[in-house]
């Protein structure tokens, strides 16, 4: 095929490619993908891509043959030689250069890409390569220091290309090995790296000057080298440690990108003074009048600046280096913006400046920035808190005045600058020794302050200030959005926690008495803004004092009083009068009215004052509501009070004195355990909760909020045994379990965690007597509840089955049971026991047992209702996660029997299921994503029974169960195979990780069960679920799928020694066939998984040792370069592999090796043109020979008489190792694909055999064919071309007349694809040119044990096929390489094809 | 409100007449996702659930979107929590196919024997397959969903031989 044919098929492609979404079918887009797919595996060719890149008017086929162009240069590289390396890169780099502008982007990115593959690719050989010559790094530099405009762009975009190649270190693209990667990384980072920033450094130094004009271009150049300054102080330098370190250091902390140049940089980045020269730049821009241009550029200096920060590495390893760099860097820092007032910093400014801050204190530590002098710290400090009070006033208010600053078009930039200045502080707090710094006190409060006055109407002036409270599109709640902030702000209040909690409490109860006296002197029109402000105020200041006061733990840590707290108040012990603290708290409770007035308060301890703030808070709350004066409060307060409480009651109530070095008397009278005051704060706690769910039922905020409360206090053992024996809580579990008012308002999932805190506060204490009262209203409460709603039913049913007169009443009375108000109230039972398991599985293994085994009667009616609402979504979900709760939290605790019970119950509830829904079909509502959510709630389900394997609390210590868990999860997966099948359930992500997770730990454990208990078609539908988690599937699964692979390869292997196979075993066989095919021919994406999949392959081998065998020999046909590998290793691994470990990790090693190799080989061979290239006949096949395409020295000296300059048009290139046109739209085959086609017929082509070469064209190989067959054979070549077959005579006689003398050739015109019946059978056939799909017609001329090669496919995805006729008649087809020839025609549409062709 | 606690006297499930209500009433927030609700005077499945508030401290008002279970359009209220929404009583009845006629009607047999022939055929694939299997002799068993008087067949099964 001429290269202006390709060029139009691409082109076409390219066109419906591109198209527009709607104008082309799917289909016919994936055709095209495909056409430029296969354009790029086909041979190598640079005439081809220089004709397509100078011809193609399609900007996509350029790029297109520009990726054909690297993936070959990258595949190919040993066998292309350096003139050609050189021919490209002289003529890409002319070529972009001269169409620099017109090119588009990607099109010029991937050029420049091809250049900087070969320069990496060389680096890799460097020892083979003399340096003198012209080489792409010289270029860039010569580039980069032209003074030509144009030139230096250039060689920006180039440099940009090098970045980009060389930092993805991971990728494989250029073909190198990872030491290799490594290696030239490093190279470049030493050379062309430094060599670029020191003249892009000189660049800017001299441009620095004209900046000052404003014109557009300067600016524009300037931008640019500093972008690429930028892009290198990014960059991330090859590690001189091992990998695995450099790996954890990264991961602690993601966010800031060290920067590590490499010990040469040394000159570089200290005598040039690199920090320096850049606050130098940055001030002699600051000099200048402040346009939006120079802003900007002030930015781009401001975000060098900031990874010079990051300097790490081994060029500051050495302590006092680190410190000379700091020290340099804060000086100059300190001295460009705090010294010099007259610098106004912009909101824009600051979010690199905060970078800055950040990236020091990160990377040098707090330590370090310690040992920096005092002054200098000092000067640091200030100018931090400079910035954040700057940051606090701007992020805060909602419009900034200044014009420049209108460039952050983001407004979350802010919030997250602000919250990253924070992280800065934070860590600083945490680590510095607070007293030796002067100044820092005072800008903590400053700090602090600001932070209050921004968020507060610190003034009281509310009328005046219009704060932003309409924002209310956000959704998410404060807590979260700012917690960032707030984790920091109470940090500082906890440093300065004199100053702060004083003032937090006198703002609380100053709004609290605002808020109080705004109702007291209601006149008829309330004043809604001024009231949100105080509400507002409120909100905020108890999310301040919650954080000052406790700090934020992970959900399962001991949570304990912040030291700060303690040590204060022991300290404050001394002003206070005790007995008045405890008091008061007390009065507040009685006396609403109280007015919480200085003198009051005198005396009492601040933590003191705080609780009675906020208590008085909460009971004005709760006055208001009493009042039915709703519009005083705000749910948003109501959230944030009972957070308040909750993060106060986690951390204070009863804390263990024994853990604190100092512990405040104060702080123990009130909370400690057995105080007085504990019982007294925990039972207001749990009235709060109370009086919350009948205020606020309706506000789901409020109740998750005290639900969670609720929880805690239950969690806690002293608070849980104090409010037990409050009359409160066991009206609350009544109310609760009977679903009465205001329960019934709330929301399931809240009343799950009510349940919850009541079983976990009665069964969390040894006393029997809550245990019974427990049982007693509760547990049996709930049981007789559904015992007398199954009964009922039952009773209906029954009747309704007997027919009794009154039938239509029964009927009728159980419709009440599909009443909505019925299910929900089913709904809520079920949930109960939900919550009531929940809370056991928080208690002590007798309880949960206790619990179990008064329930068996219960899942047992659970059942029947399962059965009875199958067709309601609902209570078959609540009811599956019943039985995963079960599953999850009680099974590991129960004894054999209980065991066998529940698994009974949980086979049952699988039949039941199966029964109702198996070949259903429903166009309900929203049914599918139902049925996926039971059917997920399952597979959790079975996969917590197989946890008890693992994990078993209960008392016995038999090991021999009755029931093997097994077989209980089989069977159940045999119940939902089906469903699971049937609606192809296994493409949802979910519930595909949850099958193959289960499967997968089944088989480890249970792969006996599989062959025990399924039989021939479900262990094969079983198989090909895994074979599809193979197929379509992410890593983690096709994981879990290798392993279960495994696990029944290991199973097979023992049943082998004990010889008993059976049918089933033979099932596994054809994964080994896959793997291998997977890993040596197609080489895919399981690379990932290395080591699972040797594993499996090797026991597989083991498993299979016969197959393997057979996959080996099949695998030399395939290639025989492959022989040596394989034969060495099929040495390794022997005759008859005997599994063990030890077999299998040494294994996995070799296996890597081999693995790499062959995939060199198949890659290598499916490109492997251009590589035997000679300058004479005798040189081309030497090269041939050499290489090893030609193996068989027969057809060797046949190839070499027949020389292939007489069979060629053109004498210059005759001996290319490439096809090359003969005129007619056809070619004479490369050379290489000759003897892949004597080679491959070699056992055929013997003296005195027949054979036939259709479409002979040249008629060069079916005269080596003749020269094989001699003497006493024939060789018959057929060409429907008159013209061509004329030729073919003439050029054979030229040299190799003696062929048709003795009659042992003929060339004859006629269509290829009938053969030469006159002389069949044959015992070869040679097919030049492709056939559309299976020759038959030439098949039934073969003579039996004959063979035919040919072509086979399209225009383009043709693959090299051989078929070997049996004696029966039938063949076998054998697959070989991927090729590219003209396609098997006719002759008027050969003709025609060649009349459109333009000569080269 | 005070009336939906006395459903909890055990007896309840007992008397429950024939003319159970076509809805009852429910507040807000003790709705839930995948729930029913009436949407615009429209039985509807509750899809989606959201609260937003009226202002920063305003109370919650709950965003609903619903699929109308005979129709499959889709519906939207928004409302404060507090308020009392209906909410439909949605049965469903299982029955066996006997015959369809060429009218596209069926006639149908429950659990107890009693049949009916007032119901049609669904519209579109799941009317055509019920066609279909019955006539290709399946035994199916339908079921009609039941909702403020109105009936449709939303679903069928094949009927399976009992495998124990």
């Amino acid at each position: 095929m001429d290269m202006e044919n390709i060029r139009q098929v691409l082109e076409d492609a390219a066109q419906i490619f591109l198209s527009a979404a709607n104008t082309i079918t799917n289909e016919r887009r994936r055709e095209a993908e495909k056409v430029f797919l296969q354009f790029r595996r086909s041979q190598f060719s640079l005439d081809l891509y220089r004709y397509l890149i100078e011809h193609s008017s399609s900007s996509y086929v350029v790029y297109q043959t520009l990726t054909a162009l690297r993936e070959g240069i990258v595949k190919e590289w040993s066998s292309l030689d350096d003139a050609l390396k050189e021919q490209v890169v002289q003529y890409l780099l002319s070529y972009v250069y001269t169409h620099y502008s017109t090119l588009s982007g990607h099109v010029r990115e991937q050029a420049l890409q091809i250049l900087v593959v070969i320069n990496k690719r060389r680096k890799a050989q460097r020892a083979q390569i003399a340096k003198n010559g012209f080489t792409v790094s010289l270029a860039l530099s010569n580039l980069l220091q032209s003074a030509n405009n144009q030139e230096f762009q250039f060689g920006l975009t180039l440099l940009n290309a090098f970045i980009n190649e060389y930092s993805f270190s991971n990728a494989n693209e250029a073909g190198l090995t990872v030491e290799q990667r490594h290696s030239v990384k490093r190279d470049f980072e030493e050379n062309e790296l430094k060599t670029v920033f020191e003249l892009l450094l000189n660049k800017l130094q001299s441009n620095l000057s004209s900046i000052s004009n404003s014109s557009s271009s300067d600016h524009s150049l300037f931008s640019s080298i500093l972008a690429a300054i930028e892009k290198i102080l990014l960059w991330n330098f090859s590690s001189s440690f091992p990998n695995a370190r450099r790996h954890m250091e990264s991961s602690n902390n993601v966010e800031t990108i060290d920067w590590r140049p490499p010990v040469s940089w040394k000159q570089l980045v200290f005598d040039q003074q690199l920090v320096e020269f850049f606050f130098h730049i940055y001030g002699t821009l600051k000099s200048l009048n402040e346009t939006k241009i120079i802003l900007q550029r002030r930015c781009q200096i401001l975000r060098c600046l900031s990874q010079l920060a990051c300097l790490n590495g081994s060029l500051v390893s050495d302590e006092q280096c680190r410190l000379r760099y700091l020290t340099t860097f804060s000086h100059y820092f300190v001295q460009t913006f705090l010294i010099n007032s007259t610098l106004t910093i912009h909101l824009i400014e600051c979010f690199d400046l905060s970078n800055i801050i950040s990236n020091l204190i990160t990377l040098f530590t707090v330590k370090g920035f310690c040992s920096m002098n005092n002054d200098l710290c000092n000067s640091f400090l200030q100018l931090m808190s400079q910035i954040t009070v700057l940051l606090c006033r701007t992020t805060t208010t909602t419009s900034s005045n200044n014009q420049l600053d209108k460039i952050i078009e983001d407004p979350t930039i802010g919030k997250d600058t602000f919250d990253r200045l924070l992280q800065a502080w934070s860590r600083l707090l945490y680590g510095i020794d607070f007293g030796r710094f002067a100044n820092l006190r005072s800008l903590a409060i400053e700090i602090f302050d600001t932070f209050l006055q921004t968020h507060l109407n610190i003034n009281g002036n509310y009328e005046a200030n219009d704060l932003d409270l309409i924002d209310n599109d956000n959704d998410e709640d404060d807590r979260d959005l700012f917690s960032e902030q707030l984790i920091c702000i109470g940090l500082f209040g906890r440093h300065i926690i004199d100053y702060s909690l004083p003032l937090l409490i006198r703002l609380l109860m100053d709004r609290t008495k605002k808020l109080y006296d705004m109702m007291n002197n209601s006149s008829s029109n309330i004043n809604t803004n001024s009231l949100d402000q105080i509400n507002d105020d409120l909100h905020w200041l108890l999310l301040i004092s919650g954080h000052v006061l406790t700090e934020e733990y992970d959900s399962d840590e001991q949570k304990t009083i912040p030291e700060a707290v303690m040590s204060f108040s022991s300290q404050q012990v001394k002003y206070c009068d005790l007995n008045k603290s405890v008091q008061i708290a007390q009065h507040v409770l009685q006396q609403s009215q109280l007015d919480l007035s200085d003198e009051i308060m005198q005396g009492v301890s601040p933590v003191t004052q705080c609780l009675v703030a906020v208590l008085k808070l909460s009971e004005t709350e709760r006055l208001f509501c009493s009042k039915g004066q709703f519009e005083y409060i705000s749910v948003q307060v109501a959230v944030s009070l009972t957070w308040f409480i909750r993060r106060l009651a986690a951390n204070y109530l009863g804390f263990d004195e024994q853990s604190y070095k100092d512990v405040s008397q104060t702080l123990s009278m009130l909370l400690g355990k057995g105080s007085e005051m504990l019982e007294f704060l925990t039972n207001y706690f749990l009235s709060k909760v109370v009086i919350n769910l009948q205020m606020w039922a309706s506000e789901s905020d409020v109740i998750k909020e005290t639900a969670d409360l609720f929880v805690t206090l239950s969690m806690k053992k002293d608070s849980s045994l104090i409010i037990i024996k409050n009359d409160l809580f066991w009206t609350l579990a009544n109310n609760v379990i009977t679903n009465q008012m205001p329960i019934q308002l709330i929301n399931e999932e809240y009343k799950r965690s009510l349940i919850k805190g009541i079983t976990c506060s009665c069964l969390n204490n040894t006393s029997d007597e809550y245990r019974l009262h427990f049982d007693r209203s509760i547990f049996q409460i709930l049981n007789q509840r559904l015992k007398s709603i199954v009964e009922s039913i039952h009773t209906l049913l029954e009747q309704i089955k007997l027919n009794t007169s009154n039938k239509t009443h029964c009927t009728n009375a159980l419709q009440t049971f599909y009443t909505e108000n019925v299910l929900s109230q089913i709904s809520t039972l079920i949930n109960s026991y939900c919550g009531l398991i929940e809370g056991g599985s928080r208690c002590l293994s007798e309880q949960i047992t206790y619990l179990f085994e008064h329930s068996q009667q219960t899942l047992q009616y659970i059942l029947d209702l399962f059965d009875f609402y199958h067709n309601y979504c609902d209570q078959v979900q609540i009811i599956l996660e019943l039985f995963s709760l079960y599953a999850e939290h009680v099974l590991v605790y129960l004894n054999q029997n209980h065991t066998k019970v529940f698994y009974t119950y949980v086979l049952r509830l699988l039949q039941i299921f199966t029964k109702c829904n198996y070949g259903k079909k429903t166009k309900e509502v929203n049914a599918d994503e139902d049925f996926n959510a039971h059917i997920y709630t399952l597979l959790n389900c079975l996969n917590h029974l197989l946890a008890k394997d693992f994990i078993d609390f209960s008392n016995e210590t038999s090991s021999h169960p009755e029931v093997n868990v097994g077989d209980v999860i089989l069977y159940g997966l045999i119940i939902c195979l089906p469903l699971i099948q049937s609606d192809n359930l296994l493409k949802i992500p979910s519930i595909s990780l949850c099958y193959y997770k289960l499967v997968s730990s089944l088989c480890e454990q249970h792969s006996e069960c599989l062959f025990r208990l399924l039989n021939q078609d479900q262990y094969s539908i079983f198989l090909s679920t895994i074979k599809s988690g193979l197929d379509n599937y992410d890593n983690e699964i096709c994981k879990m799928c290798l392993e279960t692979i495994q696990s029944l390869a290991l199973y097979t292997i023992k049943q082998q020694k004990l010889n008993q196979t059976n049918e089933k075993s033979k099932y596994l066989e054809h994964f080994l066939d896959y793997l291998l095919q997977e890993t040596v021919i197609t080489t895919t994406t399981l690379s990932d998984l290395f080591d699972t999949l040797a594993g499996t392959i090797y026991t597989l081998i083991c498993a299979y040792s016969n197959q393997f065998y057979q996959f080996l020999g099949q695998m030399k046909q395939y290639d025989e370069n492959l022989s040596i590998i394989i034969d060495k290793l099929a040495n390794d691994i022997g005759q008859r592999p005997d599994y063990n470990r030890k077999a299998k990790l040494s294994f996995t090693v070799k296996f890597e090796s081999i693995f790499y190799q062959s995939y060199r080989i198949v890659a290598f061979n499916s490109n492997m043109a251009w590589r035997s290239s000679g300058a004479s006949h005798k040189e081309l096949i030497e090269n041939l020979y050499r290489n090893g395409v030609i193996k068989n020295q027969r057809i060797k000296e046949a190839m070499l008489r027949t020389d292939r300059g007489d069979f060629t048009d053109r004498t210059s290139d005759a001996y290319d190792d490439r096809p090359q046109s003969i005129g007619y739209a056809v070619t004479i085959s490369a050379p290489h694909m000759h003897c892949f086609g004597l080679e491959i017929l070699k056992d055929q082509l013997k003296p005195g055999a027949k054979v036939l070469d259709v479409g002979s064209g040249s008629g060069y190989l079916t005269a080596c064919m003749a020269r094989l067959v001699h003497p006493g054979g024939k060789a018959i070549g057929v060409d429907h071309i008159q013209e061509l077959v004329d030729k073919s005579i003439v050029n054979i006689k030229k040299n190799n007349k003696d062929l048709f003398d003795e009659g042992i050739i003929e060339i004859h015109k006629g269509d290829g694809r009938q053969g030469y019946e006159a002389e069949a059978p044959y015992d070869a056939i040679h097919v030049g040119a492709a056939a559309p799909d299976t020759p038959h017609e030439l098949i039934r001329q073969l003579k039996v044990g004959g063979r035919l090669v040919s072509p086979v496919g399209g225009t383009f995805g043709q693959e090299m096929i051989t078929y070997d006729k049996k004696a029966d008649g039938s063949y076998e087809e054998k697959r070989h390489m991927g090729v590219m020839y003209v396609p098997l025609t006719d002759e008027k549409q050969q003709y025609a094809s060649a009349g459109i062709r333009k000569d080269l | 409100m005070a009336d939906n606690a006395a459903a909890h006297d055990d007896d309840d499930f007992q008397t429950g007449d024939a003319g159970a209500s076509e809805t009852y009433p429910q507040q807000c927030s003790a709705l839930r996702k995948n729930g029913y609700v009436m949407l615009k005077s429209r039985p509807c499945k509750i899809m989606e659930m959201s609260t937003s508030k009226t202002g920063k401290h305003g109370h919650a008002k709950v965003h609903m979107v619903g699929i109308d279970i005979f129709t499959g359009k889709k519906y939207e209220d928004i409302c404060p929590s507090t308020h009392n929404m209906s909410v439909p009583n949605v049965k469903r009845v299982e029955y066996s196919l006997i015959d369809v006629d060429t009218d596209g009607y069926v006639s149908l047999m429950d659990d107890s024997s009693d049949t009916r022939s007032d119901i049609k055929l669904p519209e579109g694939e799941l009317g055509q397959e019920i066609r279909a299997k019955f006539e290709g002799g399946e035994g199916l068993k339908v079921t009609v969903l039941q909702a403020l008087g109105e009936e449709a067949i939303m679903s069928y099964k094949i009927e399976q031989e009992s495998k124990k």
